[in-house]
């Protein structure tokens, strides 16, 4: 009876134990399962960001116009000479082209501003063309050319949000309009998400200032408890003065948020625009008007843009009501300048294309005429100077270690050195590239020669390792073979040793390359971080690399530049996926398994 | 000139072959080594030392020339009166006049210099060329005299080749070398303007000198200790993400994952490790900086915009793989007798990890992490666009630190002049770093290195 007792009591016990010992082990388990959900969590929002910035840089909008090539604004003195066919009045060409499209604008500002729609790098465009074909002066033609980048970012729908609704019934009267309900609770219903995001970062901030000065009043508040000394009686000033300043903020930011609550709680009998608020237009036949008040169902409205339509039409006209939804004063791009290129819109002279500059154009300051061959390029030579130095030292280095040395001190000491020398960070070969290459031995500064010196320095453990490796591969009856019919050592190795592991040498050097491909911190200390606006030539010319390029592109802040950033790294991802691509294909094919 | 030399290689080669044939009489046979050999011997003592003798050359003509044209420079007096930076200066803007354009900023003693500059370069390069058809010429007629039927050309050529690949070998040791050298000479260089206590101690880090010795704060300060500081937060944040992930990755693939789920996880792992640093940088500059300064701001603490912690996580990230993979090799090296005598005592499969193998494998995981340590503490790309560029020295993770690699880009990135302090700490700096580094990696390549013996 007791025995049974005690067994159950054991047993229980024991049950429980081992649930305890079963939890801990699915515990671990699921804590090991969602290390790797966070790795492949964060591979996934890497490759997310990049993408999805890297979309719009392959896609621009042109504007297509007629360009009439003016003798007397190119080449006055009609010389026909290149040089002053390059100076020549591009800029008036493109103004002659767009108030061909847009008649209705006139006044020298606003054809400037309109002119500014336009790339600068469109006078680039069309220099070249004159350049090339000399007879073009004096006839006209038809050209595309590329938005700038502002304009071309409100086309892809970065710098604000924006509307249209159709609507009916439009009743004119004296500097303004009478429109139907609907349209009045559109309007609203944009200004009301306006305001209370405004509302939302206003108390936000009402909050963070209102903590601050509570802890502003309890230091206050310790330090009176203190012993009175002059030392804390000066700091208790100090924190007061503080502390008003914060209350007086806060008073502001209050009066702020109170306003803004009183307006969305009431029947919003008036509402004003100005350029901190959105903006609102009604587009009747051509004619644009902005809204500038709205009172009830009236709008007092000015007129923006003259189309020649006439505002008594309104009831018969096609009539649309256009609101953009971030405020003039906070966005890149004008009211004035949106409407113009809605209109050139609906001219339909503006063309979304396939942005094949980005491609095969060279590094530019105008954000939307950059392009990525000049550094692709560099990339090319780059990885030429290293693979013609490195894979050959590499591979004897590794003959060496593996073939012939002897078991002593001085073999160990050069493996031991190979194998730091893989782990040295590599900024510390760009200071030996600096202070040796260039300075000591003055090569020249910021070219492919040198920076292909320094990475082959950097990716020749990684050659060495990987031919080692693929040397170990090749079993040793071939090199008895070899020796025992006659061959001296170096005949073995040569003739038979090295050709079976070359394709794992080969393997070896791709990866290394892609390593070196990748590579940007030595390159930035040679110099080849300077902006190289042509594509580079041969092997002393300065250049940038792929990776400089894109450490470049993304420390300026255009938007634009953002998104070529993004999409310089999918090439360059997609140059490494092909070579190990390469890689796999290499070992696939010719890997022997002895 | 290389075009020359290949051509003249060329030539040689098949010199040295036919009259081998020449000699043998057209009988292979008779020969004691293939014609092949008495080519390449013949090259070896030819075209190849004189190959050598032209990349020297070429590698010493800067240092060389600038040498001459400062002596004869010296009857010049604004440039015997000069200090030595200024005759430097001067014989670099000689050397860019000749080598590329006039500037309007030459006056007359560079033009001087230059027209010296461009006699000694001529006379230079005369030297070398003689020496080098010497050498050609010697070396083959020398040889072509010796040769004869019997000569043993293959072993010739074989010590030869073999000097070739101990000296391929050596290349890795020079290049060790040459990194000690360069940021050696230059760190004793700092060393003799700012005390070495003040750079290793100092607090304050400003190496911003003012342009004219007037201006206030003209010296600048060197105290590297809150760049130190920064880098360690770094490294620790990133050490906080990356070994708990790597670790228990390795152990997951290895002990629990199905076969689907390791094709699945490791190349994804590999892949991250594939991805170049300056990639990694722009994705924590862009995605994450702006994320944990608006989540930070979310819950009411104020976050810079370049925190330590977004460069931490995404380094972190980077790092993972390079854990994951070290730690893997390490755990597969803890031999099978042992799990299995863990297992017939009844242990779960985490018991045994976590009791038998992570023991065993403890000294090869610690310098597993310190080979990480290492990668992190030299790790340049991802700081320098998502860390700051101001010396704070803090203990918050979220403002804005710098690290050392940080600095030696930002003070050797501008237009350098080189003998200035500024540039020249760049070179403590990564003196410090590559003495760091090197002793992790020592260490710990010892230590794995040890591990992978004992079970192979």
């Amino acid at each position: 009876m007791t025995d049974q007792l005690s067994q159950s009591k054991i047993s229980a016990e024991r049950i429980k134990r081992t649930k305890k010992r079963n939890q801990a082990e699915i515990r671990f388990k699921y804590i090991g399962l969602g290390m790797i959900i966070f790795s492949v969590l964060a591979l996934l929002t890497l490759i997310n960001s990049i993408f999805s910035n890297a979309i719009p840089a392959f896609y621009a909008h042109s504007i297509e116009m007629h360009i009439s090539f003016d003798k007397e604004a190119i080449d006055p003195s009609n010389s026909g000479d290149v040089n002053i066919m390059r100076q020549g009045n591009y800029g008036k060409l493109i103004k002659e082209g767009l108030s061909q499209i847009l008649p209705e604008i006139s006044g020298r500002r606003d054809v400037r501003t309109l002119s500014k729609l336009v790339s600068v790098s469109a006078e680039f465009t069309l220099i070249n063309g004159v350049v090339e074909d000399p007879s073009l002066l004096g006839k006209s033609e038809n050209k595309r050319l590329l938005l700038d980048d502002d304009a071309d970012n409100y086309l892809k729908g970065f710098l604000t949000n924006r509307q249209f609704y159709d609507f009916s019934g439009l009743v004119p009267f004296e500097n303004g309009f009478e429109i139907p309900q609907q349209t009045r609770e559109d309007i609203i219903k944009h200004y009301d998400d306006f305001l209370n995001d405004n509302l939302n970062t206003l108390l936000r901030e009402r909050n963070d200032v209102q903590n601050s000065l509570k802890r502003v009043n309890a230091r206050i508040d310790t330090l009176e408890n203190q012993t009175n000394s002059s030392n804390t009686a000066a700091k208790i000033t100090a924190l007061k003065d503080n502390g008003k300043a914060i209350q007086q903020r806060f008073a502001v930011l209050d009066n702020e948020v109170n306003q803004i609550e009183d307006f969305l709680s009431s029947g919003k009998e008036l509402i004003e625009f100005n350029n901190q608020t959105p903006s609102a237009f009604i587009f009747i036949g051509d004619d644009v008007y902005q809204i500038e008040k709205l009172q009830d169902r009236k709008i007092q409205a000015d007129l923006l843009f003259d189309g020649n339509s006439f505002k008594d039409d309104s009831a018969t006209s096609q009539l649309k009501l256009f609101i953009i939804d971030t405020p003039e004063k906070n966005r890149l791009i004008s009211d004035k300048e949106i409407i113009w290129l809605e209109k050139l819109q609906e001219r339909e002279v503006i063309q979304r294309h396939i942005n094949s500059r980005f491609l095969t154009g060279a590094e530019s300051r105008e954000p939307e005429y950059a392009g990525l061959f000049g550094a692709v390029k560099g990339s090319f030579l780059l990885l030429i100077v290293t693979l013609v130095l490195s894979f050959p030292v590499g591979v004897a280095a590794a003959i060496y270690l593996e073939e012939f040395a002897p078991k002593n001190r001085l073999t160990e000491f050069l493996e031991v050195n190979i194998n730091n020398l893989a782990a040295v960070p590599s900024i510390i070969f760009g200071l030996l590239g600096l202070a040796i290459f260039l300075n000591a031995f003055g090569l020249p500064r910021g070219t492919p020669l040198v920076g292909g010196m320094v990475l082959a320095l950097m990716t020749l453990p990684t050659i060495v390792i990987a031919s080692r490796a693929a040397l170990r591969s090749v079993p040793p009856s071939i090199r008895e073979a070899a020796l025992g019919l006659g061959a001296s050592k170096l005949q073995t190795v040569n003739h038979h040793v090295v050709p079976l592991a070359l394709p794992g040498m080969l393997t070896g050097a791709i990866i290394g390359m892609a390593g070196a491909l990748g590579e940007t911190a030595p390159l930035l200390m040679i110099g080849m971080f300077a902006a190289v606006f042509d594509v580079p030539m041969g092997f002393t010319d300065k250049a940038t690399a792929l990776p400089v390029q894109i450490y470049t592109w993304a420390g300026n802040p255009e938007l634009t530049f953002q998104h070529k950033t993004a999409a310089a790294i999918v090439c360059l991802l997609a140059f490494l996926v092909l070579m190990n691509l390469l890689a796999i294909i290499l070992r696939k094919k010719f890997e022997r398994r002895w | 000139m290389i075009f020359i030399l290949i051509a003249l290689a060329i030539g040689l080669y098949f010199l040295g072959t036919k009259r081998a044939m020449y000699l043998a009489g057209g009988k292979v046979r008779s020969l004691h080594s293939h014609p092949f050999y008495h080519g390449t011997s013949l090259l070896a003592f030819s075209v190849i030392p004189a190959f050598v003798i032209y990349v020297l050359a070429i590698f010493a003509a800067n240092g060389f020339i600038s040498h001459l044209t400062a002596g004869d420079m010296q009857a010049n007096i604004e440039f015997s009166s000069a200090d030595e930076l200024q005759k430097e200066l001067i014989i670099e803007a000689a050397k860019s006049l000749v080598e590329e354009s006039a500037t309007a900023k030459d006056t007359q003693t560079t033009q001087q210099a230059a027209s010296f500059y461009s006699q000694n370069q001529k006379q230079y390069w005369r030297v070398v060329y003689i020496v080098i058809a010497l050498v050609i010429i010697l070396g083959a007629a020398g040889f072509l005299y010796k040769q004869h039927l019997r000569m043993r050309a293959r072993q010739i050529s074989e010590r030869n080749f073999r000097i070739g690949l101990l000296i391929a070998a050596g290349i890795a040791v020079m290049t060790t070398l040459g990194i000690f050298m360069s940021v050696i000479f230059e760190s004793l260089r700092f060393f003799s303007e700012v005390p070495p206590t003040d750079f290793i101690f100092g607090l304050n880090w400003s190496p911003q000198t003012a342009l004219r010795d007037d201006q206030v704060g003209s010296s600048g300060a060197f105290g590297a200790i809150p760049l130190f500081a920064g880098t360690a937060m770094i490294t620790i944040i990133a050490m906080l993400v990356a070994v708990p992930v790597g670790l228990m990755s390795a152990i997951y693939l290895a002990d629990y994952a199905s076969p689907k789920m390791r094709a699945f996880a490791k190349p994804t792992l590999e892949f991250l490790a594939g991805v170049p640093t300056v990639v990694y940088g722009f994705f924590a500059a862009l995605t994450v900086a702006p994320f944990i300064r608006d989540s930070a701001g979310a819950i009411g603490i104020s976050a810079s915009s370049e925190s330590a912690l977004a460069a931490g996580i995404v380094m972190g990230i980077m790092i993972i793989p390079f854990v994951s993979s070290l730690s893997d090799d390490v755990i597969n090296a803890v031999s099978q007798s042992l799990r299995d005598g863990s297992y017939a005592m009844g242990a779960t499969k985490s018991e045994t990890i976590k009791k038998v193998i992570l023991p065993a494998a403890l000294p090869g995981i610690v310098s597993a992490i310190l080979l990480a340590v290492s990668r992190a503490v030299g790790e340049t790309m991802i700081v320098v666009m998502a860390a700051g560029q101001g010396a704070n020295l803090t203990a918050n993770p979220l403002d804005a630190v710098t690290t050392v690699t940080v600095q030696i880009v930002s003070l050797l990135t501008g237009d350098t002049e080189f003998d200035s302090t500024k540039t020249l700490s760049a070179f403590a700096l990564g003196l410090v770093l590559f003495l760091v580094t090197l002793m992790l990696n020592i260490y710990a390549l010892r230590v794995v290195k040890k591990y992978r013996e004992q079970y192979d």
